[in-house]
């Protein structure tokens, strides 16, 4: 075994758990803190002491979720120099930069303004109070902003290019890295996640209030901004969703593939498989129910645009490989004798293939003695966990569909002003809560799961980015943050129960005695 | 000064749960750095420097089988 991959599963695994971990209190502090300055702003503008106090208590929330989230991301910061010493080696020099700037972004600003949001109530007056919740929804978005850049980069690497002096990525164009398609797309795609969420918490708590006919006024209201900016969230989710798909078919077509389960190229434009079984063992699904033309819309936004299939595709890597052979010997050459002009010329020709050369390292010593078997397991190893991203998707799918069913029911039910009047819908809305992290954490499986087998698509295969740790180190690791997290998650829904079972009213911020200014502006459409 | 030595007694208002709140809040995320860094004493500080010299690179992707520990992947 040239590559042990205990460690690698495991080192894997541990970086998987802490970001599905992670990411539990990510699209709820990204989605709540914009709920808060709507609030907050119908507060200011109408003066109705009621908002603030909708502001506050769903800030209580909205503190517990951010004091027990805060900290949790910095363990996958670590893990790039504990368990991927060589990946974040190998691609640091690009990856370092968004990386620091999301910590500024996270650590500092919007620490410090989650600080003075709840400590300027009596300090600050109105305006500039509004002003410190808008800089914080601003700045915790822009902070999700630059890991995601972070991100994208592993998954379309661009504005970079390999040095064989240094042996490392290094940055051609940062404007490249920043303004990388697949970037953008993720942003907006996570971040209208994340206001699905936070719509979808404040709607089943809400509803929770309602079935048991406390603080009614104050969950009707909250109700009504909810299921307006769910609705919109929701839909943008959609939407959004299809640019990010739109750019995986452009950059990661064997990513598109597995999603699909699509084994053969289909004559555009290609159907959308709606339900089905892969079978992996015989690269076939079982019982497909295809929806014409669908998935050739999505994906290549054409009707006469293949989209490759999974088999068609691990004959192209075949060809990438015997490519990379070269450009491996002619890296090799080079670092012996650095002004070899032959060496340099082919290593330019054919570097963009050279990780795929290295996906031989598990399979035999040397690429370059690499059999036709040899070249060929390692093409197959291109291809992700087909089921699990063909369902992972399609849950999330459905998620978002419903998503958009719900947000939109309530807010016609918020504009006939009926929201407490069925039981049942209350009762839905209640039990959807957990759905939209659902689909927040299976869009991670998708993006992440089908980014296998690279760390960096094309580039750094992710078995060779690991630390060279034994599997005992990396366990002993796993299991003390498995522990902590598991700690931390219950501590955490006990304090989110404990207080949204006390409700505003508990908490002494309902009800309230409106003092609004009688020349308030939009009162009576807000109020 | 005027001191009441008779009348009714006032009980103490109740504590605001929100301050007791804020309390466990900021001890959480204190507890949260210090078990943190218990895990990176106890687990990570050990761990052997990676050599990620570039000759080291080039020994990780390099042909030869007798990898060193340090630079094996």
């Amino acid at each position: 075994m040239i590559i042990d991959s205990d460690v690698v599963t495991l080192s894997r695994l541990q970086f998987a758990l802490t970001a599905l971990y992670h990411f539990l209190f990510v699209p709820l502090t990204l989605g709540l803190v914009w709920m808060l300055a709507i609030m907050e702003s119908v507060y200011v503008m109408t003066g109705h002491e009621v908002w603030k106090r909708m502001v506050q208590f769903w800030g209580v929330l909205f503190g517990i979720n951010f004091a027990m989230g805060v900290a949790t991301g910095i363990t996958m910061e670590f893990q790039f120099g504990m368990n991927w010493a060589y990946y974040a080696h190998y691609v640091g020099d690009v990856f370092g930069t968004p990386l620091a700037i999301e910590g500024l972004m996270a650590f500092f600003l919007e620490s410090t303004l989650v600080g003075v949001f709840f400590m300027g109530w009596h300090r600050l007056s109105r305006v500039k109070h509004l002003l410190v919740t808008w800089f914080l929804a601003l700045g915790t978005n822009f902070s999700a902003l630059w890991i995601l850049v972070a991100n994208a980069w592993m998954q379309h690497p661009v504005g970079a290019k390999f040095n064989p002096q240094t042996m490392r990525m290094e940055v051609t164009n940062f404007s490249d890295v920043l303004f990388n398609p697949v970037a953008q797309a993720k942003f907006v795609h996570t971040v209208s996640a994340g206001y699905v969420v936070g719509s979808m918490f404040v709607l089943s708590i809400s509803a929770w209030y309602l079935l048991r006919g406390r603080n009614v006024d104050f969950a009707k209201r909250s109700m009504t901004v909810a299921a307006s900016f769910g609705l919109a969230a929701a839909l943008s989710v959609v939407v959004l969703g299809d640019e990010s798909g739109y750019a995986v078919s452009e950059n990661q077509k064997m990513k598109m593939a597995a999603i699909e389960a699509m084994w053969e190229t289909e004559p555009p434009p290609a159907s959308f498989t709606a339900f089905g079984l892969p079978d992996v063992q015989n690269r076939t699904t079982h019982f497909a129910l295809h929806v014409p033309w669908v998935m050739g819309l999505i994906g290549t936004r054409s009707l006469d645009t293949p989209i490759p299939g999974i088999n068609n595709l691990v004959a192209d890597t075949k060809g990438k490989i015997t490519d990379g052979i070269q450009a491996y010997d002619a890296l090799l050459t080079l670092r012996k004798n650095p002004d070899d002009a032959q060496a340099q010329s082919t290593l330019t020709k054919y570097d963009d293939d050279m990780g795929y050369a290295l996906l031989l390292k598990r399979y035999v010593a040397d690429p370059r003695q690499a059999t036709p078997d040899d070249i060929q397991k390692a093409a197959n190893s291109t291809i992700p966990n087909v089921p699990v991203l063909f369902w992972a998707f399609r849950i999330m799918v459905a998620c978002g569909l419903y998503f958009i069913a719900l947000f939109a029911y309530s807010f016609w039910l918020a504009s006939k002003r009926q929201l407490d009047n069925n039981r049942w819908y209350l009762k839905l809305a209640l039990y959807s809560l957990p759905l939209p992290w659902l689909a927040a954490e299976l869009g991670w499986i998708v993006a992440e799961y089908g980014r296998q087998p690279w760390a960096i698509e094309g580039i750094l295969p992710t078995a060779l980015g690991v630390s060279s740790l034994t599997a005992g180190q990396v366990l002993t690791s796993l299991g003390g943050f498995v522990f902590f997290y598991t700690a931390l998650a219950v501590i955490d829904a006990v304090l989110m129960v404990k207080y949204a079972r006390k409700g505003p009213d508990e908490l002494g911020l309902w009800p309230v005695r409106d003092t609004a200014p009688s020349g308030a502006k939009a009162a009576g459409a807000l109020s | 000064m005027d001191m009441p030595v008779h009348g009714p007694t006032h009980p103490s208002p109740p504590r605001n749960p929100l301050r007791r709140l804020s309390a466990e809040l900021i001890l959480i995320v204190l507890a949260k750095i210090a078990f943190f860094a218990l895990i990176w004493w106890f687990v990570a500080a050990h761990y052997p420097r990676p050599d990620t010299r570039p000759s080291a690179i080039e020994h990780l992707l390099a042909p030869s089988p007798s990898t060193t520990p340090e630079a094996k992947p």
